[in-house]
C-alpha cells in the first residue's frame, strides 16, 4: 500500500501537509486547513485510512491544525468517526496537538472527543 | 483602502479599511493576509480575528443574492465588509442581499444563537455539524455559530428592505481585544 503524501501549500487557500505512512502506521495532519474542494480533500483521507484499516495494523494518529475553517471540522470529523472504528478494532493511538495558549483550538479538541467518543491525547506545546 | 487618521477621537471606533465587491478567493484571502499582518504582535487576537473573518466573507460571498462574475465561470456574491476597533474591541461588520425567506430564517437563527451560553452554544455547534453536508450548501452551515463562540459576544443583525424581494443583511461582531496596545499601530 503506498504512502498518502501531500505538501503543505499557502496561497489563496491553505492546504495541510499529510503524511500517511502506511509501513510504521504512523499518520499526521499538520498546519492549517481552508480548501476550495474540502470534500473531495477529505474524502482522499479517509479512503486511504479505510484502505489501510483492511491491513489491520496498529495505527498512530496525529492532528497538529493550528487553524480550520467550519467547512474543514466536518472533514475532520469524519476522519475522527473513523478512527474510532479503529479504537473498537485493532487499536489506534490518537493525539490532539494544540498552542498552550490557544483555548479556542483545545475547545474545538475537545468538541470532537464529545462527538465520537474517540480516546484522544491533548497534547500542548 | 488603507489609510491613517489621527484626528479621531481616541474612545471612537476607528475604522481600519471597508471593503464593497464580489468576495473572490483572492479578496478573501488577501483581506486575511492583511489581518496576520496587522495583528502579528497579538497573536491571540490575530487567529480569533482571521477565523471569523474567513467565516464572514465566505458566508457573504456563498450566499449573497448578488454576485459578479469575476473570471470565466467564476460567480462570487456580492458583500461589504468594514473592519474597526477602539481601545477594548475589534468591529468586524459584514453584510450582503439576502432574500425575504432568508431574512427572515437568519433572524430566527442569530436570535437563537444569541440566547445560549458558551456550552450550549458548543453543544449546538456540535448538533449542527453531525447533520449530513446540504446539496446546496458549500459550507458547513455553521459559521455564524462559530463566530458566535469565536468573539463570545452577542451578534448585533440588522436587516434593510430592499424594494419587496429582498433585505440588506448586515452582522456586526465584536471581539476583545486579547492584548491593549494594538491601537498604537496605525
Amino acid at each position: 500500500m503506498d504512502n498518502l503524501i501531500i505538501e503543505e501549500e499557502r496561497d489563496v487557500f491553505f492546504i495541510p501537509s499529510v503524511k500517511f505512512d502506511a509501513s510504521t502506521g504512523v499518520c499526521e495532519i499538520a498546519g492549517e486547513s481552508y480548501l476550495e474542494d474540502t470534500v473531495n480533500f477529505y474524502k482522499k483521507l479517509l479512503s486511504w485510512l479505510k484502505e489501510y484499516k483492511d491491513l489491520k495494523k496498529p495505527l498512530t494518529f496525529n492532528f497538529k491544525l493550528t487553524y480550520f475553517n467550519t467547512s474543514s471540522s466536518k472533514g475532520i470529523l469524519d476522519i475522527m468517526k473513523l478512527l474510532k472504528e479503529f479504537q473498537n478494532g485493532t487499536g489506534a493511538t490518537v493525539s490532539w496537538h494544540y498552542p498552550e495558549d490557544d483555548e479556542d483550538n483545545l475547545e474545538e479538541a475537545e468538541d470532537f472527543i464529545a462527538d465520537t467518543g474517540l480516546k484522544m491525547n491533548l497534547i500542548s506545546y | 483602502m488603507l489609510f491613517e487618521d489621527t484626528s479621531i477621537a481616541y474612545n471612537q471606533p476607528q475604522e481600519v479599511f471597508s471593503y464593497n465587491g464580489p468576495m473572490s478567493h483572492t479578496i478573501i484571502s488577501e483581506l486575511g493576509d492583511f489581518i496576520k499582518v496587522w495583528l502579528s504582535d497579538d497573536e491571540k487576537s490575530s487567529k480569533k480575528v482571521f477565523a471569523i473573518l474567513i467565516e464572514l466573507l465566505q458566508n457573504a460571498s456563498y450566499y449573497s443574492k448578488s454576485s459578479i462574475t469575476v473570471h470565466e465561470n467564476q460567480e462570487h456574491g456580492v458583500g461589504r465588509f468594514i473592519l474597526s476597533h477602539d481601545q477594548d474591541f475589534f468591529y468586524m461588520e459584514c453584510g450582503n442581499l439576502v432574500s425575504t425567506s432568508t431574512a427572515s430564517k437568519l433572524d430566527q437563527a442569530i436570535e437563537h444563537i444569541n440566547s445560549l451560553d458558551h456550552q450550549a452554544l458548543r453543544k449546538y455547534k456540535r448538533e449542527q455539524r453531525d447533520k449530513p453536508r446540504e446539496e446546496e450548501s458549500k459550507g458547513a452551515g455553521i459559521g455564524l455559530i462559530q463566530v458566535a463562540l469565536l468573539s463570545s459576544n452577542p451578534l448585533q443583525a440588522s436587516f434593510t428592505p430592499k424594494g419587496n424581494e429582498y433585505f440588506f443583511y448586515s452582522n456586526t461582531i465584536r471581539i476583545n481585544k486579547q492584548k491593549a496596545n494594538t491601537l498604537e499601530k496605525i
